[in-house]
């Protein structure tokens, strides 16, 4: 070791006591840092504490103040015996809808709080949905409906209209005034009980019900010959034979969803059971009900007493006046029904919708004569529904002409607009001390009204409804009211100076009508039950004694003004979905048209299938009054006739509603006081000029055109396959012959080894179409756009075909273009298995799901529009422009620009109008394709709940938006896998199952069932006629 | 280009005893002079046209393709149509460029280089088709298949759309290359004239400072040898794979085999078409008579009626195939285009096609510009026809027949058409403005073999032998 000592620095070797101080600590701190932080310098350290503790204070205060968003207002509360709103689960309340003529036990799905879809109660007998029902839902979203009550022009506030109403009220019955209460029908007993009330506290109150389209005759040829006014019951479940002349009983008559139950049940024969009713109809313009006949016969409006005093004598009853009609078919058809109604006393029916007491009589007197009363026709049930009457309203317009009353009160009536009285109702409400309405929107009549209260919605209200005696809908509110609106009951006792509250009195009837218990009915949404079936029959000779058997000779053409099973009398005119749900006849969306017959579009030269969808615009006039209508070639109109739909030119329904068609209401004329849907005497030119229909199908046959010689003339048979019952009912694989060929076809390969993916594992998703059981109302349609977000597009839109509805129902002709058959068939995607659509994609957008769906990737879609190309049943949908606000690339459609509307109408772009869209269901941008998926959410919903519940999927468990609709169960969805479900086993077992376009190899996961028709000869050849060029 | 050996009695290729300096004179000429009132009136008019298609993308963009025609049956119908034909059209100048290269048709240095531009200038049009027919064109990167992080998600590649993006891209690299390759000694050229300091850079950048060395020209011919080798089987893979977006669908009427050779031959028959119309304004515009002589037109007339009728027996060979395939579906398609509700169409593309070009069986129309200019746009008219046919009257009636519609145009599809023809001539103009329009070295090439000049020379030559006296030579018809 050496001793040599080291240094650093001179203080080191001296060992000065500064070193010794210093080197003692361990740290050799700076002095000079720690003396200069003790002045008012900062040094480094500490501006790094400051500013740490700064900016995390700064931080922490910022972040406080943040404002919590509750996007979710509502949570599932344990403690609370009642689950309230779970986000994303949907809430079902049991309800009721009713228009007036139709009467449904819905239930009401609700998400988060707001209604968002229409949902079949399927445990009442009145259980079901139809195109009306289903698309309420977005009416309750109507911002054209009034926010507040009105004074005039002005908002004003309850309590004072309240006030001012009741005052002027109390000055008009106090001197003596009468006051009018006009209503449509009224089927709610609560609204009746209020008006008890109010016809108490205002005893010169008159009470008068209209329907714009009347079934009064019926009521009134039952009070003649039945002793009471009364529509009854048809149990066309017992009819084996069905006669109808001009009967609409399943599309617009009354009770449609129940009358369609009913005629089903009897029309869909199965191996087991090949049984069917036969529908016979006579009818002047096609509707609902006799495009689903087998076998049809047209006659004039003008026959149709003719054709029943004709079809009474022939059955032997005492009528005498019997005569020819002018049609060798309807002759022919009278004998043939006679002959089959005498097989079948007392299992038929013959039925009318005419108004016209003398039809309803012959009715009547062909039912007693025939024993249906008691059987099929059911008088000791009796509807509440159309209750309407015509003698009244005509007395009603008379007295008013006279100035008999001094004060108004329209409860939703809109007498201006759909009555034949218009001009006089508009003097009578602008002269009178006191008029009020009780539209909800300021419509036609309201305009001219001093105070509009307005009517809550439906699904705002609290209700019972008794379409029957003894049987109740319960309506409870599903969404408190969306704006400053009182439903009209409330009101009239408010009026009537009746406080209670509407939910209190509507709980306290429950019991008291039936002694039901309450929460029960809430939860079931009906109570009550019908009464046994039965009844007294009419007396046929006092209905024959009430016929006058001559008939004046009818003049010029007839016109008969029918209903749509769309948009209805114009109530709902407002209700976009149903704008553009497609007549099912005619298949027109946005219009109403004047029918004309297909001879006398021959004969005129007119196109009958005007591929371009330009048709000319005629002159029709009327009793000196014209109106110019687009034409529509309606095969299977009678010759001599032409038909207009009502419910269309609506001026102050709103934006989707205004100034669409034009209004007929105004041509229907009173005959002793009892409105007729029929004239004659109208003439018919051509204008010279044409007109955009929006229509929805422009080619109507199955049929190729006859340009080349040598065609089969069952051309594109396999598209609808049909044949007869008497066919079926030898061999189960009638009218499907060829589909055992096909199958063994396609069970060689070129390929060896080469096998296709089966999807034997897991679920693989299927459907059945039953050709017989769709009656092609349409219901599915608009479920199915309400389910899945479907955009409407417009008029517009529409005439270029660039509709959006996923699924639509194909309507064909066959046979004599004079009076041929129709075929319904709902098309969807058909989920096929070896898909054109999905190779062509060039980014993967459409590809097979292991469950057999064919699904679409909106994120990925570029819109190339191939797979729409490539999609031989063409149910692709492009979305042409942005419908529903859900443009990335801006908002340029949404009406808020000069240029805006130069290229779409848009439905969707309200905010509140967005709240009935389905939050399961994807917004589809603009520039994307779209299709049926499925309902591949409620597919996930039915997988997810039944592994929560740990069970696998049973039949049933997921049912599409169309299935659920369909009131018939024409449209049935389930596993292939599942040997138990339906499908599977139809698909296994039924000789009528078929896949459309099987042929062509796209494996289509869509069956539908071969088309029966009760007909003695082979089905009819599909009609050969030049297409328009 | 080596000199090579014709025969004496063909037609001279360039008259007006043009000297080497006359060539370079007369096709730089228009590059270098003051800009004519003429050539600037018409860009204007092409360049409003122009403005026209960028409006009405515009509005297609901003509103949707709502704003167009197309509907749920017919989701192709002017857009596609327009885009097969601008390709179909562009078809010539590879043709031109590649294929009579290796066949060595000499006749071809007088077309070839507006040929090549015009093709540049089709496809970039027909370009325009397939992006903006997409519904959201902002995604349209989703049809390259690149490295993403969606998974990958990788684009499908047994899409024909897809091939069309390869086959189109391919297609439009190769022809600018070549076209560039064989511009550059031209530009040279134009340099050498230049007689501004800015003028030379400019020329010289472009021309890729080329001296014209021996090395230079030996390379510069080997490129465009491999060029026109690449490109040969483009003038055939193009168009078949564009046909392939009709023959691999299932839609009758699409679904034949046929496509491919009749697309193919339907292409060039277009090009040509084109071309000529093209040519023959620019020879009457801009004087080129001596280079674009009657002779150029006659071989080309001629390469008309051999494709139209190869089209037209196209046409025959369906009808016939959907007869006797028995298949209702494809016979129905095929009775529906000549009788359907389009019957017009089809009777524009017969009569079009198949039967106006057989008038170039006779010289004197061959030989005559006024006929062969209107052949041209009869042509133009009857291909754009053809497509539409093919497209629009195949999908407007296909299986079901409910779904059946009928397509009409709206304005904005007309005008995005319109416009691109605004943006094809605008650009074709501004070629002939500041580029070359005619191959001059290529010319240059032929001048002492095919020159009317040494022609007459020639000709003194062999006025003794046989084969004169035994084929009338009648070279006062030359031109």
């Amino acid at each position: 070791m050496s001793n040599k000592k080291y240094w650093s620095s001179l203080d080191e070797m001296n060992e000065t006591p500064a070193y010794l101080e210093q080197a003692s600590k361990e740290f050799n701190v700076d002095a000079s840092a720690t003396e200069e932080s003790e002045g008012n310098e900062h040094s480094r350290r500490d501006f790094l504490k400051v500013m740490g503790f700064s900016v995390s204070a700064a931080a922490l205060a910022s972040a406080c103040k943040i404002p919590v968003n509750k996007a979710i207002p509502y949570t599932f509360d344990t403690r609370n015996a009642v689950p309230e709103i779970v986000p994303g689960v949907a809430e079902f309340f049991a309800s009721t809808f009713t228009d007036g003529n139709d009467f449904v036990n819905i239930l009401v799905k609700t998400r988060e709080g707001r209604p968002i879809k229409i949902e079949p109660n399927n445990e009442s007998p009145f259980g079901g949905s139809t195109p009306h029902a289903e698309a309420s839902v977005l009416s309750l979203y109507d911002v054209t409906r009034l926010h507040n009550p009105r004074k005039g022009n002005k908002d004003a506030d309850w309590k004072t209209i309240d006030a001012e109403i009741t005052q002027k009220l109390d000055t008009i019955v106090k001197g003596g005034g009468k006051v009018a209460l006009v209503t449509g029908t009224i089927s709610s007993t609560i609204i009746k009980k209020a008006i008890e009330k109010f016809t108490a506290k205002y005893p010169t109150t008159t009470v008068v019900s209209y329907d714009a389209v009347s079934n009064y005759a019926i009521r009134k040829a039952n009070q003649i010959s039945l002793g009471s006014a009364i529509i009854p019951t048809i149990h066309f479940d017992k009819a084996d034979v069905i006669v109808g002349f001009n009967a609409d009983f399943i599309g617009t008559g009354v009770a449609t969803l129940s009358n369609t139950k009913k005629y089903i049940s009897n029309r869909v024969p199965t191996k087991e059971n090949p049984k069917m009713s036969r529908h016979h109809q006579f009818q002047s313009t096609v509707t609902l009900t006799g495009s689903n006949a087998d076998y049809k016969y047209p006659i004039k409006p003008s026959e149709e007493k003719q054709a029943l005093i004709n079809l009474l004598a022939e059955l032997g009853g005492s009528i005498s006046g019997a005569k020819a009609l002018s049609g060798k078919d309807a002759n022919d058809g009278i004998k043939k029904v006679a002959i089959e109604l005498n097989a079948n006393k007392g299992k038929s029916v013959v039925l009318s919708d005419t108004n016209d007491v003398e039809v309803q009589l012959l009715v009547n007197a062909i039912n007693a004569t025939l024993g249906n009363y008691g059987s099929v026709i059911d008088t000791a049930n009796s509807y509440n529904l159309k209750s309407g009457n015509d003698e009244a309203l005509a007395t009603l317009a008379n007295d008013l002409k006279a100035g008999a009353y001094k004060g108004i009160i329209l409860l939703n009536a809109n007498p201006v607009y759909n009555t034949p009285y218009s001009e006089i109702f508009k003097d009578a409400v602008k002269k009178a001390e006191l008029s009020v309405s009780t539209a909800d929107r300021p419509d036609e009549t309201a305009q001219f009204c001093q105070y509009i209260c307005p009517d809550s919605h439906y699904l705002e209200s609290w209700d019972i409804i008794a379409p029957k005696a003894g049987f109740y809908g319960f309506v409870q509110p599903t969404i408190s009211p969306l704006f400053n609106t009182r439903q009209v009951a409330s009101t009239l006792m408010t009026w009537a100076g009746d406080t209670t509250s509407i939910g209190k009195f509507v709980q306290s009837e429950v019991t008291s009508l039936t002694g039901a218990n309450y929460e029960t009915a809430v939860q079931a949404g009906f109570f009550g039950s019908e009464a046994a079936s039965g009844g007294a029959a009419a007396n046929a000779a006092t209905a024959i004694a009430a016929v006058k058997t001559a008939i004046a000779a009818p003049k010029g053409f007839e016109v008969i003004f029918y209903e749509k099973s769309g948009v209805g009398d114009g109530a709902f005119a407002n209700n976009p979905f149903l704008q553009e749900m497609p007549d099912p006849i005619s298949k027109v969306t946005w219009d109403n048209y004047v029918c004309i017959p297909y001879s006398y579009a021959k004969e005129k030269g007119i196109d009958v299938m005007p591929s371009d969808k330009n048709v000319p615009i005629a002159k029709v006039t009327i009793n000196g009054k014209s109106i110019e209508l687009p034409v529509v070639v309606q095969f299977g109109q009678a010759a001599g006739t032409l038909a207009i739909a009502v419910g269309y030119g609506r001026e102050k329904a709103g934006r989707a509603g205004d100034m669409v068609g034009k209004n007929v209401y105004p041509f229907l004329k009173s005959v002793n006081g009892i409105t007729s849907y029929s004239v004659d005497g109208a003439t018919i030119e051509l204008t010279g000029k044409s007109y955009e229909l929006a229509l929805n199908q422009t080619y109507h046959t199955l049929m190729e055109d006859n340009n080349l010689p040598n065609r089969p003339k069952k051309y594109r048979a396999e598209i609808v396959k049909e044949t007869t019952l008497a066919e079926y009912k030898k061999n189960e694989h009638a009218g499907n012959e060829d589909r055992e060929k096909i199958k063994e076809e396609f069970s060689h390969s070129l390929y060896d080894g080469y096998k296709p993916n089966d999807y034997k594992q897991g679920h693989h998703w299927g459907m059945v179409v039953d050709l017989n059981a769709c009656i092609g109302c349409g219901a599915c349609v608009v479920s199915c756009s309400i389910e899945n977000n479907v955009p409407v597009v417009g008029r517009r839109q529409v005439y270029r075909s660039q509709e959006m509805h996923w699924l639509r129902i194909d309507r064909y002709y066959n046979g004599n273009p004079d009076n041929p058959d129709v075929s319904f068939q709902p098309m969807m995607c058909q989920h096929c298995n070896n898909a054109p659509c999905e190779n062509v994609c060039p980014v993967n957008a459409t590809n097979h799901s292991s469950e057999g769906l064919n699904q679409m990737a909106y994120n990925r879609c570029i819109g190339t529009r191939y797979c729409a190309n490539n999609c031989p049943y063409k149910v692709r949908r492009f979305n042409w422009l942005d419908y529903q606000a859900a443009d990335s690339f801006g908002k340029f459609n949404d009406g808020k620009r000069s240029f805006s509307d130069t290229e779409a109408q848009s439905y969707m772009f309200e905010d509140l109008t967005r709240m009935v869209l389905n939050p399961d269901v994807v917004t589809r941008s603009r520039g994307v394709i779209e299709k049926c998926s499925f309902c591949v959410q409620r597919i996930q919903e039915g997988k997810l709940t039944a592994k929560k519940e740990g069970r696998t999927l049973k039949d049933g468990d997921v049912k599409t938006a169309c299935q659920t609709a369909c009131s018939t169960n024409a449209i049935i969805f389930g596993d292939q896998n599942n040997k138990e479900s339906v499908v599977a086993k139809t698909f296994e077992t039924s000789g009528r199952n078929y896949f459309v376009l099987e042929e062509q190899h796209f494996l289509s996961a869509v069956g539908y069932q071969v088309k029966i028709r009760n007909k003695d000869e082979e089905p009819s050849e599909f009609f050969i006629d030049k297409p328009g060029v | 280009m080596a000199s090579h050996f014709e025969s004496p009695l063909r037609e001279p290729l360039i008259n007006g005893n043009k000297t080497y300096k006359d060539i370079t004179n007369d096709i730089v000429r228009p590059t270098t002079g003051k800009i004519q009132p003429k050539w600037l009136f018409w860009t204007s008019v092409s360049a409003a046209v122009a403005g026209l298609f960028v409006f009405c993308i515009t509005w297609e963009v901003c509103f949707g393709i709502g704003t167009w025609g197309a509907n749920k049956t017919v989701g192709w119908a002017w857009d596609i149509t327009n885009f097969v034909w601008w390709i179909g059209i562009g078809h010539a100048g590879t043709l031109i460029s590649a294929i009579l290269l290796l066949f060595r048709q000499k006749w071809r240095t007088g077309v070839n280089r507006a040929a090549e531009a015009m093709t540049i200038f089709a496809v970039i049009c027909a370009g325009q088709f397939p992006i903006f027919h997409m519904g959201r064109v902002w995604d349209a990167f989703f049809i390259f298949p690149y490295p993403n992080t969606r998974g990958p998600l990788w684009v499908n590649f047994t899409s024909p759309l897809l091939w069309d993006v390869f086959a189109i891209s391919t297609y439009f690299t190769v022809s600018l290359l070549f076209w560039y390759t064989g511009l550059v000694p031209d530009f040279a050229t134009i340099r050498d004239q230049s007689k501004t300091r800015g003028r030379w850079n400019f020329y010289n950048f472009l021309s890729f400072g080329w001296i014209g060395t021996a090395k230079h020209w030996e390379r510069w011919e080997s490129l465009s040898l491999i060029l026109a080798g690449l490109s040969t089987p483009l003038v055939l893979s193009v168009h078949t794979i564009v046909s392939f977006d009709f023959a691999t669908s299932i839609v009758p009427g699409w679904h034949t085999t046929i496509m491919p050779p009749y697309f193919v031959a339907g292409a060039i028959f277009s090009g040509f078409a084109m071309v000529l119309t093209l040519m023959l304004i620019a020879r009457h515009i801009m004087d080129l008579k001596d280079y674009i002589t009657l002779a150029h037109i006659e071989s080309m007339n001629k390469v008309l009626l051999l494709t139209g009728t190869m089209v037209g027996i196209a046409y025959l060979t369906e009808l016939f195939t959907a007869w006797y395939s028995g298949n209702m579906f494809e016979s129905y398609a095929f009775a529906n285009r000549a009788f359907g509700p389009y019957w017009w169409a089809y009777f524009a593309m017969m009569s079009c096609n198949l039967l106006s070009p057989q008038i170039f069986w006779f010289r004197k129309a061959r030989r005559s510009v006024m006929i062969t200019f209107i052949m041209s746009i009869f042509v133009n008219i009857g291909m754009w026809f053809e497509r539409f046919v093919i497209i629009v009257t195949s999908l407007h009636r296909d299986y079901l027949p409910s779904s059946w519609v009928y397509y009409s145009p709206t304005w904005v599809e007309v005008g995005i058409f319109v416009g691109t023809i605004g943006l094809f001539m605008t650009l074709f103009l501004m070629f002939c403005r500041f580029f070359p329009a005619i191959a001059i070295a290529e010319v240059k090439s032929i001048l002492k073999v095919s020159g009317n000049q040494y022609r007459q020379g020639q000709l003194e030559e062999v006025k003794d032998q046989a084969v004169y006296n035994s084929v009338s030579v009648d070279s006062k018809n030359w031109d």
